[in-house]
């Protein structure tokens, strides 16, 4: 008996638990990043103040909140009363505006692509498509930064960006399902002021090369390096030294790489001149290495060196068991296969490949400031009214629906399903998904408060303890870095 | 003020035991933990059986000593009885996924259990090791151990020890839960599929903490408690809470050798998961028959929490039987019905499976099984790939237990 009443003392003194939308946002994020929690606290404290300053910013770095509510959730997810079993297509996995971007292919043409894998994989289309709807309105509520007329002229007409995005969709389905080519989107006078911007930028940067200017300096020797510490005047943006053995290692990184290409490179194209860890870049992907690396390029001649990024990469958190099976064996091999198959041409950009570098996927692409990726914050003046934004949105329907449609595995099949499924009713399609995507975007907006409340009451690790023992080994360690100026918690 | 309680609480049993008749060595007892058999009822049982033995051993022992001479201290020491086991199930699975494009297949060679048990009894003490094979990451993932190598974990390790023979054990470490294993002993049927509250997410048949069992005098059953860390043996601790589990199982008609199959179990689970303490609470309860030749029982398991979300509530409805119609012939079913979330009436997964099966040696099985998920319009966008088809042919030996 006294056992049994000691038993209930602790047990009693043990009980606790919630069940609040708060705790699940805190769960569902700290699942995602426990790894990078134990290893470099730092850094993932970095995600997440950078997820509290801005709407869009929490949308980008709560991708497991959207699985969680997908696969746990059907009273904020309901199914579809057109689609039974939504056929598993090549998707992004993350679809939103900012994943999408300008790229140079060999020919030096630049087209608008997905440009960012880490969670590219087979995905069930809905999933994909519900998040790039989700993203929009999300994008339109957030769009106009500091002009709050203009910014609730655009919230106001989010139903028409959703609508817009799915009718591309269906249309670009449509066709793809009766033989369509899957084309490029290059630069075109009719596609609104937000693709507009983007092209004519990539044209003006990629001839200025700034990167070069903004990245890198020319020393008394002669010789280009690239800068350390704030990049292009923004603080929490910067370039540190890379450790010598990491430094070290690039060129036979690079050797390697070369040899996962799409086309043929000489192999002193990528002689390394200098390489530094970056910081402050992205938002899911805040915590994870990126380093800069120049090199050499087509000559020894300094105006055409290049530069490369060296992005850490993961796990897509897709469904690599559902049918039809695993596209590839390891994370490098499922970026390469997959950034081939869904761009509209394999060499989109011709130095993006993915690599283990010291036991860590990674995928090395160009860095250059000619690529742009469409930015929310830019979407302001023109780009931030209501035909720009149905413009921009017509676009990215159409390119999701031309990833969709692309073929890895199972041919068109998937094309053809989706297009049956919709074309039935094709107005009752898109009533029942913007209801879904404006209903959500509310969701997501709440849960941001919510976020932001735990992020204020828990710190900036959302409560998770770390110990000594968890702390990454010396080179991985000094690989992962420590960045100089973290960012303030937003208030 | 948590640790300082549970060191107080233990320094009160060991000391309770220390003050307590040791009882007699027990004879090596080969009982196969690895399928979770090894419920309180049945180690009870092996336990007296075993005292029994051991008595009559350590009656013949001065036969032995043929000097008058007293036998020095430490030959007279029980010592330690090591209890191996091994059991495996090696399957081939053809899979047939229904989506709204076609229907895709899909068929592996897989090691649905590897286990690897050793157990070591010092008189009153007790101590257990069992090592599964596991995949290096989860489902999905391809991050782990050389890609995703298949790799040995520990599934139990803890230490223990009993009192009045056995009428009360303790165990603390990685140890086994209390509700999934008292299923799986009625059912047998882990060896085609898992029990549908395991598959639901909604227990772990092991975690990190602490048992304690009574049993019942004349194999009435049992009542016993368990306090954990929640997050199941695959993870670390990651929340402040503890999850608390009761477990009562009863042989109502225990006093007849016949009937004394029959048992009704019921358990509570008061627990959390996650670094946020998400809800996790379960209460199961179960009408089972564990008799030789035919097994069987229907069970139903009501949860506020489901996974990674406190607020939504769920349940889980299980019949299951196994039989041996005729000596070495094996046949088995279950239905199960499973609710994710009970505000969403669609977000349902109904699940059939029929298996027959031939023991060829005592410790070799193989078994055909037949499986059919059927997911609810919600769960079927929720969990691509769940509307299937499976066809199974498994090889399953347990070498070192007595479990067929």
């Amino acid at each position: 008996m006294r056992l049994l009443a000691l038993t209930l003392l602790f047990c009693a003194a043990c009980a606790e638990q919630s069940s609040s939308r708060t705790d699940t946002i805190v769960d569902a994020l700290v699942a995602s990043d426990l790894q990078a929690l134990r290893t470099r606290p730092l850094l993932v404290e970095g995600k997440y103040t950078r997820m509290s300053l801005g709407l869009f910013e929490y949308f980008r770095g709560s991708l497991p909140v959207y699985l969680h509510d997908v696969q746990t959730r059907a009273d904020l997810f309901p199914p579809s009363s057109y689609v039974t079993n939504p056929p598993i297509v090549p998707g992004l996995g993350d679809a939103h505006v900012e994943n999408f971007g300008t790229m140079r292919a060999s020919d030096g043409t630049f087209a608008l692509e997905p440009n960012d894998f880490d969670a590219c994989d087979m995905w069930p289309f809905l999933w994909d498509l519900r998040r790039l709807l989700v993203a929009i309105v999300i994008a339109a509520r957030d769009s106009n930064l500091g002009d709050e007329e203009a910014r609730a002229a655009a919230a106001a007409e989010s139903d028409s960006y959703a609508r817009e995005t799915l009718q591309a969709y269906i249309t670009a389905m449509h066709g793809f399902a009766n033989g369509t080519t899957l084309a490029r989107v290059v630069e075109a006078t009719d596609q609104g002021a937000v693709l507009d911007d983007a092209f004519s930028r990539s044209r003006r940067d990629d001839a200025e090369r700034r990167e070069l200017t903004t990245l890198t300096r020319i020393d008394e020797r002669g010789e280009r390096h690239l800068i350390r510490g704030a990049v292009d005047g923004e603080a929490s943006n910067t370039l540190a030294n890379l450790p010598q053995f990491a430094v070290d290692s690039l060129a036979s990184l690079l050797r390697d790489y070369r040899r996962t290409l799409v086309l043929p490179f000489p192999e002193n194209y990528f002689n390394v001149l200098d390489a530094a860890r970056e910081f402050g870049s992205g938002i899911a992907s805040w915590p994870r290495v990126r380093v800069v690396v120049l090199i050499d390029g087509p000559t020894p001649d300094r105006e055409d060196d290049l530069l490369l990024e060296i992005k850490e990469t993961g796990d897509s958190g897709g469904l690599a068991w559902t049918p039809p099976g695993p596209i590839a064996d390891s994370i490098v091999a499922r970026i390469r296969v997959m950034s081939r198959g869904i761009w509209a041409r394999p060499d989109a950009d011709p130095l993006l490949s993915a690599i283990n570098w010291f036991g860590m996927p990674v995928v090395i692409r160009t860095e250059s400031d000619a690529f742009k990726t469409l930015r929310v914050s830019r979407l302001v003046n023109a780009r931030g009214t209501p035909d720009a934004l149905r413009d921009m949105s017509r676009a990215l329907g159409a390119l999701l629906a031309r990833v969709h449609a692309s073929a890895l595995v199972q041919g068109s099949e998937g094309a053809r399903a989706i297009d049956t499924a919709v074309q039935t009713d094709v107005v009752g399609f898109v009533n029942e998904e913007s209801a879904f995507a404006l209903r959500y975007a509310d969701i997501v907006a709440e849960d941001f408060a919510l976020f932001r409340a735990a992020l204020n009451a828990r710190g900036a690790r959302l409560g998770v303890r770390t110990e000594p023992g968890d702390r990454a080994h010396s080179d991985a360690s000094q690989i992962f870095g420590v960045p100089e100026s973290p960012l303030p918690v937003s208030p | 003020m948590k640790v300082h309680l549970l060191i107080f609480a233990s320094l009160f049993t060991i000391c309770a035991a220390a003050e307590a008749q040791i009882p007699p060595e027990p004879e090596p007892v080969f009982v196969s933990e690895s399928e979770p058999v090894s419920v309180p009822v049945s180690e009870s049982e092996a336990a007296s059986e075993a005292a029994s033995v051991s008595v009559s051993e350590s009656e013949s022992e001065p036969v032995a000593v043929p000097s008058p001479v007293a036998v020095p201290e430490a030959l007279a020491m029980p010592s330690v009885v090591w209890t191996p086991d091994l059991e495996i199930f090696a399957r081939y699975n053809l899979n047939l996924t229904n989506t709204d494009a076609d229907t895709a297949w899909f068929h592996s060679f897989d090691l649905t259990r590897a286990h690897v048990g050793l157990r070591a009894d010092y008189s009153f003490v007790h101590a257990r090791l069992l090592l599964e094979g596991a995949y290096s990451t989860e489902q999905g993932s391809l991050f782990g151990v050389a890609g995703d190598s298949f790799v040995a974990r520990f599934r139990e390790a803890w230490v223990g020890f009993d009192l009045d023979s056995r009428a009360f054990e303790l165990h603390a470490g990685m140890v086994r839960t209390l509700t999934i294993p008292s299923l799986e002993s009625a059912s047998r049927l882990r060896v085609i599929e898992r029990m549908a509250l395991e598959q639901a997410g909604f227990a772990s048949p092991a975690d990190l903490g602490v048992t304690a069992t009574w049993q019942f005098p004349y194999k009435f059953g049992f009542a016993a408690m368990g306090m954990y860390s929640g997050e199941g043996y695959m993870q670390r601790e990651l929340n402040r809470g503890k999850n608390v589990e009761a477990a009562v199982e009863v042989h109502p008609l225990a006093f007849s050798e016949a009937l004394r199959p029959l048992a009704i179990l019921a358990s509570y689970v008061h627990g959390s998961t996650g670094t946020a303490s998400l809800r996790a609470n379960r209460l199961t309860t179960a009408l089972l028959w564990s008799g030789e030749r035919l097994r069987g029982g229907a069970m139903f398991t009501y949860a506020w929490g489901n996974g990674d979300d406190g607020a939504i509530e769920g349940s889980t409805l299980d019949l299951f039987v196994r039989a041996e119609p005729v000596k070495n012939w094996l046949v088995g079913a279950r239905f199960s019905r499973t609710l994710r979330n009970l505000d969403v009436g669609d977000d349902r997964l109904t699940h059939v499976m029929l298996t027959t099966g031939l023991r060829i040696a005592e410790p070799l099985e193989v078994f055909a099984a037949l499986s059919r998920t059927i997911p609810g319009a919600a769960a079927s966008l929720a969990m691509p790939g769940s509307d299937s088809w499976d066809i199974s042919l498994i090889v399953r030996t347990a070498l070192g237990g007595t479990t067929p």
